[in-house]
């Protein structure tokens, strides 16, 4: 599992750089989108052991017999989720206000026209 | 203490100088005289106790500094003790200058500032026995230098002057410092007595460790090729070019090969690249002086001739060719800064520096007539005045080859013969009555600027008359210090009749004759063009250099978002890349140990590749919102199906509003468009599957490495023992990494704000009707 895990980083890594690397605005957002799947799946992959089970302990408040998810991935992939979520918000704010004002869709031609 | 007191003493006037000058400066010129008379008596006391056989003092402060690298250690040797006696000696009387040079104007408040760092530097150059703390005093000469070449900083050339001074000798300082640190961990030690004990012993010496010394000594005296920042550093006022650019800091060249003379002396060929730049930059400050028509320019010239001479003689190596350049240089220190003080008088007095403008000066300025004649006839060797000696000596050298012993007095002759012409022309022709020139108006000049040309006149009749009995021991010593032998030698002024005395009264007489029919100054000539390529280079690399920051600059700043996205992935993909392709990354193990994939998930991460496939080619944006949503949702499956529950809900709930508000702000966005051109998009690709790759395999590398025990464990543990809860990745969030969280709720309140205030700002724009 985790080779095809890593495969997948892969794959969405190079998507969302193939985006970056594009002037059409719709696309650079596109990739900023994509990188934030990318390194939240890089952080899961770090996990020891990456396992089926849910990461909640048992009964007595022990670790279940069968071993559990490691916690500590997931729990900072949350806290990734979300500001991740806020981060998108803000960019596709500023995406749309930077068009209106620029009237270009263009990155090159934005950056000109801070330069101005 | 006794020989670093005085520099720390020097220091701390030189910090104190400014408000001290602003108060009160009768009293700072009196203090700071009393100080430098103390000082120059104090080494002149340990130079002659040294000269009389006793020991070197030394003088080992192990703690002054936090670091093993550098000692504050000191260690007078005859050489070193000498040059201090000079620097402070001169420094008395070009203080003195200087306060009758400045008197009471502003100018005068912050120049003892840069001067005095010098002077202590200076000394701590020739004193210093740790050779990384001589780099310490070397670089604190350049910098305190650059200062006082530029101390009219408003005028541009002084500036540019300042900044050549600067980047040459500060190139051969680092140069400097590379050898140092070459020959100290090769020996094991820095002290350079040490060296001197180690050479002698016969000690190998890397050879670029002594091309890198010689470097740093060849930019500082302005040897050749890098003569060209001296005469330039005339701009500076003329105490300066007194102290530093005559009699001290450009000498400090010739006195680490004097200091280091053992180990350049081991290096046949570095010798003769001594003596050859010393010949070429002696013939070098003649041919360009020959034609200079401002005294500073001519003072320059024929102190970068005798600078040229100096390392000439220490580069033969023989003990007398040694013994000449003692006397050579403690001559030329006199009657030189000497000079250097009357041509600034002489400017003071009548406003010009020009030759061709002055003449007649002897009647209204009779002292200084007087003064300038004993120091112009010390300098082209009159018996029995100090500069005599020198070339008295230098004469009597002898080579083992016959014909080369020949061709060495020939080259010396012409030399002094140039080198009196030139010397006339600055100490004679301003005063002698000129039948085509009126005698220019002339002001009183302030007593204390008489005082110091006054006093090395002098010093060069005493010296010269009384060199049997006083010097002799001193340049003894000295020469035995840097040579090994020689210290018995008896110095005398009368030696018979021998060709070296032909020599001289040709010399003289020659020369007399050359001034009166050799009215050159003021016409360039083809020598003199082509000496200028020197310092065209300096030129050219200067320009190249601004030229290729800009050009660096404009590559990496462009502004323009793909460039640094390029570079950064770029150097990414090099680094990595390169390091695995050093370090051997064996890739084909990572695939050894794959494990059976189960049908769902491997449908799953088709479906985003899918997804990830959409969003990179579609023109449309509904598909590439489609796109989007695929590989959210396949992504929250991913985390339901590996045991994260809590993420899959999270991230469900994130993505539909992501995509909801994707669509609604898609919605005022244009189409999607192909603007770059088809091979960038080609290069593009394979950039962002390099970059895909290198993230594959460092995940997959990543399994394999661990740094630190993990923590999981003991948070599993303490879930519920310490928190009393059982689902431990929300134990984690609210309660072990609370402040963790409630930074990231800090984040999407202002993250709520700004897209409150970014969309206020955009309907209020449309109230106002479209765009600004």
């Amino acid at each position: 599992m985790i080779t095809v895990l890593c495969i997948l980083i892969g794959l969405i890594f190079a998507g969302a750089t193939f985006c970056l690397l594009r002037r059409s605005l719709m696309r650079v957002l596109i990739g900023i989108l994509l990188l934030g799947h990318g390194v939240n799946l890089l952080l899961l992959a770090s996990s020891d052991p990456i396992s089926r089970n849910v990461a909640i302990l048992g009964e007595d408040g022990l670790p279940t017999a069968a071993g559990s998810a490691d916690p500590l991935p997931q729990a900072l992939i949350l806290t990734a989720i979300v500001i991740g979520f806020g981060l998108s918000v803000f960019t596709l704010v500023l995406a749309r206000s930077a068009y209106m004002r620029g009237g270009s869709d263009d990155m090159r031609e934005l950056e000109r026209e801070e330069e101005v | 203490m006794t020989l670093s007191a005085p520099i720390l003493f020097l220091l701390l006037l030189a910090v104190v100088s400014p408000w001290w000058v602003a108060r009160s400066r009768m009293s700072f010129v009196v203090a700071g005289g009393l100080l430098h008379l103390g000082i120059a008596g104090h080494y002149i006391l340990l130079l002659s106790g040294v000269a009389g056989g006793g020991g070197m003092p030394a003088e080992n402060g192990a703690d002054f500094f936090p670091t093993d690298l550098i000692e504050w250690s000191f260690l007078g040797t005859a050489w070193g003790l000498m040059f201090a006696a000079l620097v402070s000696g001169i420094g008395l009387l070009v203080f003195l200058y200087s306060a009758g040079y400045f008197g009471a104007t502003p100018k005068g408040i912050r120049f003892f500032l840069p001067l005095l760092a010098f002077e202590a530097a200076m000394l701590g150059v020739v004193l210093a026995d740790h050779s990384i703390l001589l780099f310490l005093f070397w670089e604190l000469t350049s910098i305190s230098s650059f200062f006082l070449i530029g101390f009219l900083h408003s005028e541009t050339t002084s500036r540019w002057n300042a900044q050549q001074a600067l980047l040459v000798t500060g190139t051969g300082g680092m140069c400097l410092l590379a050898g140092f640190l070459m020959v100290g961990t090769e020996w094991g030690t820095h002290s350079l007595e040490a060296w001197r004990g180690m050479a002698v012993a016969g000690r190998e010496i890397p050879m670029v460790a002594l091309a890198l010394m010689l470097a740093g000594a060849a930019t500082k005296s302005a040897l050749f090729p890098f003569f060209f920042w001296l005469p330039n550093a005339m701009s500076a006022p003329t105490p300066v070019s007194s102290y530093l650019h005559s009699a001290t800091m450009v000498k400090a060249g010739i006195f680490l090969i004097g200091a280091l003379f053992p180990l350049f002396a081991s290096s046949a060929g570095i010798m003769g690249v001594i003596v050859g730049m010393g010949a070429a930059t002696a013939v070098t400050g003649l041919a360009l002086g020959w034609v200079q028509t401002d005294l500073k320019k001519i003072l320059a010239y024929t102190t970068l001739s005798v600078l040229g001479l100096l390392a000439f003689l220490l580069g033969l190596g023989t003990v007398e060719s040694v013994r000449v350049a003692v006397l050579l240089l403690l001559g030329h220190a006199c009657y030189k800064a000497g000079l250097f003080m009357a041509a600034g008088a002489v400017d003071k007095a009548t406003g010009t520096r020009d030759l061709r403008a002055l003449a007649g000066l002897a009647k209204a300025m009779p002292a200084l007539w007087i003064v300038c004649l004993l120091l112009g006839l010390s300098a082209v060797g009159f018996p029995p005045l100090l500069g005599f000696l020198g070339k008295e000596y230098g004469y009597g050298l002898a080579l083992p080859n016959k014909g080369l012993s020949l061709g060495l007095s020939a080259f010396l002759f012409l030399a002094n013969l140039t080198m009196m012409v030139l010397i006339l022309r600055v100490a004679v022709k301003p005063f002698r009555p000129d039948a085509a020139l009126e005698a220019p108006g002339v002001k009183a000049i302030p007593k204390l600027m008489m005082l110091g040309p006054a006093v090395l006149a002098l010093a060069g009749v005493f010296l010269g008359l009384t060199s049997p009995f006083l010097l002799s021991p001193m340049v003894g010593a000295v020469v035995s210090g840097i040579a090994g032998d020689g210290a018995d030698y008896k110095l005398a002024l009368w030696h018979g009749f021998k060709p070296a005395l032909y020599m001289s009264v040709a010399t003289l007489v020659g020369g007399w004759f050359l001034y009166k029919v050799a009215v050159t100054y003021g016409k360039q000539n083809v020598v003199t063009r082509r000496l200028g390529f020197a310092e065209n280079t300096y030129t050219a690399m200067v320009k190249g250099l601004m030229v290729g920051a800009a050009a660096t600059t404009g590559f990496l700043q462009s502004g323009d978002l793909r460039r640094y996205l390029h570079l950064f992935f770029g150097g990414i993909l090099l680094l990595v890349v390169g390091n695995w392709w050093v370090s051997g990354f064996g890739v084909a193990r990572l695939f050894a140990s794959m494990e059976p994939v189960p049908l769902l998930e491997a449908l799953l991460v088709a479906a985003m590749a899918f997804g990830i496939l959409l969003v990179v080619l579609t023109m449309s944006r509904i598909t590439a919102v489609l796109g989007l949503a695929i590989i959210g949702l396949g992504m929250a499956f991913l985390f339901a199906r590996l045991g994260a529950p809590d993420l899959a809900l999270t991230l469900m709930l994130v993505e539909s509003l992501t995509v909801v508000l994707f669509i609604y702000i898609v919605h005022g966005l244009p189409k999607i468009r192909n603007i770059t051109k088809p091979p960038g998009r080609i290069f593009d690709a394979c950039l962002s599957l390099g970059v895909g790759g290198v993230m594959a395999l460092l995940a997959m590398k990543a399994q394999s490495v661990q740094l630190h025990p993990s923590i999981s464990g003991t948070l599993n543990e303490w879930s519920y023992t310490l928190a009393k809860g059982k689902n431990v990745v929300n134990v984690i969030l609210v309660d072990f990494r609370a402040l963790d969280t409630m930074g990231e709720i800090t984040v999407i309140a202002l993250a709520a704000l700004g897209v409150r205030l970014v969309w206020l700002r955009k309907s209020e724009m449309k109230a106002k009707g479209g765009k600004p």
